[in-house]
């Protein structure tokens, strides 16, 4: 330990005495670190946009609902107390917004189909989802007769803005609801479920088109972001405070998204090994070639005192310093390009002019990067991790030379 | 979409046309006796034309309902009913030709031709599915007759019929139930299973009258097995046989005619 100091110094001028091959290392290190930080912050990009859509355009981070309403969808169930559910959940510095959702049938002219009528507050929906700024053309709903339609309900039915639409339902009366509807919006995908068959309208108009003087069937929550841990423990608590509601997280209402989003993630790491599989056998080679090419140089050295540790020591910081320069070069490319992809997106229009979707969720086709601490950690943390590994074996045989066969090794 | 049909309602139907089925093919006495009955059955309602008005009342958990309706039917596969009462849905009109429903809404003049994810829905907000208007007329089609049971039970002298989908046949029910009263060939009851062998809803006939020289069950009242205190009663008031339509009758352009 007390030489540490001397084989860094010498560590160093071996590097600089070898400048080419060291400069070839860092190049490597740098581009390998590059592309595994660029491709985490586009797939974290990806993800977080698909989770994005999810949340911020349907679902809000949390729901409260009475109980059983998510598998039965009837609509009588209703919860009769929308202010209580908002006065609590401002208490933790949550908004919310109340739903409605009922049935019916969609025509235009010859063309006709089922769906699925959804009231919303325009004004505190807004607080909750971002699904007013999700417009493909027109205006979003009013308080009047104005609704807005997914965007392939739009084109099944040949609805364009300005069209009037026909709505028929059972009202809560059982009375034959029917009534003629102006198109206001068309959405951007956003979700299956949205895009298909989902008409938006103000809570009045709902209210009036149904006959249902109050109650509401949905309450989502939102309005700050929330991370997973977040949305898990206000859940806990926002259900020990709502008894008689069932309150869920987003993970828990669209599970096979939170699945399909953990496993993506986990499959970004399985992809950064395989690069840096690549990178660990190139350092190896470069490495032992270092070795290889000083037998006769560490012969010498063992013969003057040092021992093996020393030895080790030496090829290993050799290595360290090559892979921490790369790693700083990889960094400040990569970085700056991310930040930028923040803003600047891929656009994939050409490939794809309508968004495809992740479990139900429609994907942007335009690519934004995300910046966040695990796309720079994993790449990072998995790269030093594997530069040491692949210098453990040349440096293990540096310090095991025997001193007399090398002097006389040619 | 499977709830879609919990909460649809459409406008109106042909009651006359929802009773059972009628012949079908089949070998043996039994069968052919089976399908006897059914067809008598099936006539009861039904003439080369009828006319007639009803009223219908739905009782469920959340409302009730009463209508007055006023219906036509040539044949089997046309007919139209139109609401008389109450006022707010006053003239809106229903349109079954062949397999296809029109409805047409007096508020928003609008034709809409029923979908086949609306067929399972609620017709009217009653018991009864817009499916049950269509399918009607093709029982005879989809369900092969046996008789399996004749005898006395709860005092009355009946013959049960099952009938069975064919295994070809896309059809709702795995099995219907209908006992006759053996005497006057009159139905009793008509009861639907689903493929779990649950009994799923009954179909009640009581009120037999003379009407237009027929002898017939003048009350229906369907009991959905799975809501208790639930039904949907159908009542004629009038009914009459034997009437000339002229072809146009039956077209989406007389639907919308008040």
């Amino acid at each position: 330990m007390r030489r540490l100091p001397f084989i860094t110094a010498l560590a160093i001028k071996n590097i600089r005495r070898r400048r080419q091959r060291s400069l070839i290392m860092v190049a490597a290190i740098a581009f390998a670190v590059f592309i595994a930080i660029y491709y985490a912050a586009l797939s974290e990009g990806l993800l977080a946009n698909t989770e994005r859509n999810a949340v911020l355009m349907e679902s809000g981070y949390i729901q409260a609902h009475l109980p059983g309403y998510l598998e039965e969808h009837d609509f009588y169930q209703l919860i009769n107390d929308f202010a209580r559910v908002r006065a609590v959940a401002g208490e933790f510095g949550l908004a919310a917004a109340p739903r409605l959702f009922g049935f019916a049938l969609a025509a235009n002219g010859g063309d006709s189909a089922g769906v699925v009528l959804r009231g919303i507050d325009p004004a505190l929906e807004d607080r909750v989802t971002m699904l007013a700024s999700h417009l493909r053309s027109g205006s979003w709903v009013d308080g009047r007769s104005g609704v807005v339609l997914g965007t392939r309900l739009s084109r099944k039915l040949g609805a364009g803005i300005g069209d009037e639409i026909v709505l028929l339902a059972q009202a809560a009366d059982g009375s034959i609801a029917n009534d003629l509807f102006r198109v206001n919006g068309i959405l951007k995908p956003v979700a299956n479920e949205i895009d298909q068959g989902t008409i938006i309208v103000s809570v009045a108009v709902f209210r009036r088109f149904f006959v249902l003087k109050s109650g509401v069937h949905e309450i989502a929550l939102g309005g700050r972001v929330l991370d997973r841990g977040e949305v898990a423990a206000l859940t806990r608590v926002l259900a020990a405070r709502l008894p008689g509601l069932e309150v869920k997280g987003w993970p828990e209402i669209a599970p096979v998204l939170a699945r399909v989003l953990d496993s993506s993630r986990g499959a970004l790491v399985v992809m950064l090994l395989l690069i840096y599989a690549a990178m660990a056998i190139l350092i190896l080679n470069a490495v032992l070639m270092g070795v290889f090419e000083r037998v006769r140089e560490f012969g010498v050295m063992r013969a003057l005192g040092l021992g093996p540790a020393a030895l080790f020591g030496l090829v290993m910081i050799e290595n360290g310093i090559i892979v921490v320069c790369g790693g700083v070069c990889g960094l400040m490319v990569a970085v700056p390009l991310v930040v930028y992809g923040q803003s600047h997106p891929i656009d994939l229009t050409f490939l794809a002019a309508d968004a495809s979707s992740i479990a139900g969720v429609a994907i942007d086709p335009c690519w934004y990067t995300s910046l966040t601490v695990s796309v720079l950690a994993w790449p990072l943390g998995l790269m030093a991790g594997i530069a040491v590994i692949a210098a453990v074996y040349p440096a293990l045989h540096a310090a095991f030379i025997n001193p007399v066969t090398a002097l006389g090794y040619d | 979409m499977s709830f879609f049909a919990k909460v649809m309602p459409f406008a109106a139907v042909i009651f006359v046309l929802f009773p059972v089925p009628v012949q079908a093919a089949g070998i043996g006495r039994d069968t052919a006796r089976a399908r006897a009955i059914m067809t008598r059955v099936d006539d009861l309602w039904r003439a080369e034309s009828s006319h007639g008005v009803m009223v219908m009342r739905v009782v469920t958990a959340h409302y009730q309902r009463n209508l007055k309706l006023e219906e036509w039917s040539r044949g089997r596969d046309e007919s139209l009913v139109r609401i008389l009462y109450p006022p707010r849905e006053n003239g809106t009109a229903t349109l079954k030709s062949g397999n296809t429903v029109y409805t047409w809404l007096p508020r928003t003049d609008r034709v809409i031709r029923l979908t086949s994810s609306t067929m399972m829905a609620t017709w009217m907000g009653s018991h009864f599915t817009n499916d049950d208007l269509v399918k009607a007329s093709r029982l005879a089609d989809d369900y092969d007759p046996g008789i399996v049971f004749t005898g006395v039970r709860h005092g009355i002298d009946l013959i049960e019929i099952a009938l069975r989908p064919r295994p070809d046949a896309a059809v709702v029910w795995d099995r219907i139930l209908v006992e006759v009263d053996r005497s006057r060939t009159l139905p009793l009851v008509c009861r639907y299973y689903d493929e779990d062998g649950q009994l799923v809803r009954s179909l009640f006939f009581s009120g037999v009258k003379m009407m237009d020289n027929r002898l017939l069950p003048t009350v229906m009242r369907m009991v959905p097995a799975d809501k208790p205190g639930e039904f949907t009663e159908i009542r004629y008031q009038s009914l009459e046989f034997g009437l000339v339509f002229a072809d146009s009758f039956f077209s989406v352009n007389q639907l919308r005619r008040r």
